[in-house]
C-alpha cells in the first residue's frame, strides 16, 4: 500500500491529512493496522467531541493489546467513519488511507499537522525500528 | 535484546517481532487466527529456544532437585517428565517448570525465559550443602516444539523416534536429520499432541527450515507467541506473569496436583499447608464473557457492583470463537455459573452502547478447550 505524501505521520502510527475543505482526516497506517492484526474493537468518540494534539481519542483492540488512539491536531470533531467503529476491520484492512480513516477534525490550528513527521521520516521510522 | 538462534529465519519468513521478556521473538508470521487453526488442525512450528534448560548432575543432585521443587523428582521413572512449581519461602511460586528425569544420573529443568536469572541465581543460593553440579546449557542448544495432531507424522520423516512408544510426558534421544543425540520430548503447551526436540545451537535453522519442508505436505508452518499464547489459555495452562507470580500460591491457581504435601519437605511446603489449612481466599477461574470487548489483566472484576476479583489473562478464544478469561475470584465464588461483572469505560467520548461497556462473565470448567480423545 502507497503511502500518501499528503499526509503527516506521528510516532505511534496514526496520520492526519489536511483536506481542501480545511478540516483534518485522522486514521492510522497501514504499518499499525498490519501490527495490531488481530483486530477485536475500535471505540471512536462522537461528532461534536473535541480532541486534543498528543492526547488519545479513542482505542483500539486487537486480540494481543488495547492501543490508544492518538491526535495529531487539536480541534473539534465533525465526522466520525461509521463503517469502522464496532468490529467491521475490512474497510481498515484494505485501504488505511481512505476507507478506513477513523474521524475527521475542523483544527483549531491546521499548523499543528506541520510538526508531524512527513512519509520519507516516518518510513525512516520505520526502517529503523525493524532493526 | 536476547536473540535466539532462529532469528534470521523469523525474519526471512515476515514474522512481526517483539520484546517479549528481554527476548526479540516472532508475534505472528500471518496471524493468530490462522496459526492456531493450523495447531488445532494440523502442526505447527515454535521457536522456544529462549527458555532456560539447566543440567543437574552430581550425587545429591536429586535431593537437591526435590528441595526446590513441589513435585516429587525422586519417584520419577527414567525418561519421564514432570510440571512443578519452585517456591519462595511465603509459598509463592518463582516459576513453573517441567522436569526432566534421566535416571540417577542426572536431571534437566526447563525453565520461563522471563525468569533464568532468578531461577538461576535461586539455585546457587539454595545449593550449599548438597553435592551438585548445574550447568546452563540453554545457550548451547536451541529448542523448536512442534504441536498439533499431524506431529507424529512429521516427527516419523524425519527421525528414527518410535513415536507410538514415547508416551506423554516422557523423552528420549534420537536421530534427526541425521542429527544423532537429539532429545525428543512428548510435550507442549497447546493442549494438542506434539514435542519439543533440543539440538544443538548450530543445528537450530537446519532442523526448521526442513521441518517447514517436510511438513509441508501436513500443512505445517511457523506458529508465534500469539498463537502460543491463544493456545494455551484455552489449554488451560498457566502463563508465568498471569496465573503466576511470587505473590500467587499454586493452590489458589488450581494446580494441587502438580503440589506434592506428602513429599518429606521443599521449600514453601509449610506457608502452603498453612494457606491450605487456612483456606484459601482467591482461586483461579475460568470466564465465559458475553460481548466483543477483551478483558485485560488486572482488570477488575466485580459482582453486584463491586469489586471482588482481578482479571488474570483475556482473549478472543480462535477456536470457539468466544470472550474467554482466567480471574482470580474469592473462593466462595469461585463455581461454575457464577457471574460476574466487567466494565470497559472506553476511551472515545462516543456514549458506547451498554452492552459495550458492561459485559457479564459466567464461570465455566477448565480448561476451555481439550482435544478430541483426551481424558
Amino acid at each position: 500500500m502507497a503511502r500518501p505524501d499528503n499526509a503527516r505521520y506521528l510516532e505511534t502510527h496514526e496520520w492526519g491529512r489536511l483536506e481542501k475543505d480545511g478540516t483534518v482526516t485522522i486514521g492510522i497506517t497501514d504499518f499499525a493496522v498490519d501490527q495490531l492484526n488481530d483486530l477485536t474493537f475500535v471505540d471512536l468518540p462522537e461528532k461534536g467531541d473535541k480532541v486534543t494534539r498528543g492526547e488519545a481519542f479513542g482505542e483500539i483492540e486487537s486480540v494481543k493489546a488495547v492501543s490508544d488512539l492518538i491526535s495529531p491536531v487539536s480541534g473539534k470533531i465533525v465526522a466520525v467513519n461509521d463503517g469502522v467503529d464496532g468490529d467491521d476491520f475490512s474497510a481498515l484492512k484494505k485501504d488505511a488511507f481512505g476507507a478506513g480513516w477513523l474521524i475527521k477534525v475542523k483544527p483549531d490550528n491546521p499548523k499543528e499537522l506541520d510538526s508531524a513527521k512527513s512519509r520519507a521520516d516516518y518510513e525512516k521510522q520505520l526502517a529503523e525500528e525493524a532493526h | 535484546m536476547q536473540e535466539t538462534p532462529l532469528r534470521a529465519e523469523h525474519e526471512r519468513l515476515g514474522a512481526r517481532m517483539v520484546d517479549f521478556a528481554g527476548w526479540y521473538m516472532p508475534v505472528t508470521y500471518t496471524n493468530i487466527m490462522e496459526e492456531h487453526r493450523r495447531v488445532r488442525t494440523k502442526v505447527g512450528l515454535f521457536d522456544v529456544s529462549h527458555m532456560g534448560r539447566y543440567w543437574f548432575t552430581g550425587r545429591d543432585h536429586i535431593k537437591f532437585i526435590d528441595k526446590l521443587i513441589t513435585n516429587d523428582r525422586a519417584s520419577m521413572a527414567p525418561g519421564q517428565i514432570r510440571y512443578c512449581l519452585m517456591l519462595n519461602g511465603q509459598g509463592g511460586a518463582l516459576d513453573d517448570i517441567l522436569v526432566y528425569g534421566a535416571g540417577d544420573e542426572a536431571t534437566m529443568l526447563v525453565v520461563n525465559a522471563g525468569n533464568r536469572p532468578k531461577i538461576w541465581d535461586w539455585i546457587q543460593r539454595q545449593r550449599k550443602g548438597f553435592v551438585v553440579d548445574v550447568t546452563d546449557m540453554s545457550t548451547d542448544y536451541a529448542m523448536i516444539a512442534l504441536q498439533g495432531p499431524e506431529s507424529a507424522n512429521l516427527l516419523n520423516k524425519v527421525s528414527d523416534v518410535d513415536t507410538k512408544a514415547l508416551k506423554y510426558y516422557r523423552f528420549t534421544r534420537g536421530t534427526v536429520f541425521g542429527e544423532p543425540e537429539v532429545l525428543v520430548s512428548r510435550t507442549g503447551y497447546t493442549g494438542e499432541d506434539g514435542f519439543e526436540l533440543i539440538m544443538p545451537q548450530a543445528k537450530a535453522a537446519h532442523f526448521w527450515r526442513e521441518l517447514l519442508n517436510v511438513g509441508e505436505s501436513l500443512g505445517a508452518g511457523p506458529a508465534g507467541l500469539g498463537a502460543r499464547d491463544t493456545l494455551r489459555l484455552e489449554a488451560g495452562m498457566p502463563l508465568y506473569g498471569h496465573e503466576l507470580e511470587e505473590h500467587i500460591n499454586p493452590l489458589e491457581a488450581g494446580l494441587d496436583w502438580a503440589v506434592k504435601l506428602e513429599k518429606e519437605d521443599f521449600i514453601g511446603k509449610e506457608a502452603t499447608v498453612a494457606i491450605k489449612t487456612k483456606g484459601l481466599e482467591h482461586k483461579l477461574v475460568g470466564l465465559n464473557i458475553a460481548g466483543k470487548r477483551i478483558p485485560r489483566q488486572g482488570q477488575d472484576v466485580l459482582r453486584d457492583g463491586k469489586k471482588v476479583g482481578t482479571i488474570a489473562s483475556g482473549t478472543k478464544s480462535p477456536w470457539l470463537d468466544e470472550i474467554i478469561a482466567t480471574a482470580f475470584v474469592p473462593a466462595n465464588m469461585a463455581e461454575v455459573g457464577m457471574s460476574f461483572q466487567l466494565e470497559f469505560p472506553g476511551k472515545g467520548t462516543r456514549a458506547l452502547k451498554p452492552e459495550e461497556m458492561r459485559q457479564t462473565a459466567l464461570v465455566v470448567p477448565l480448561p476451555f478447550y481439550k482435544r478430541p480423545g483426551k481424558k
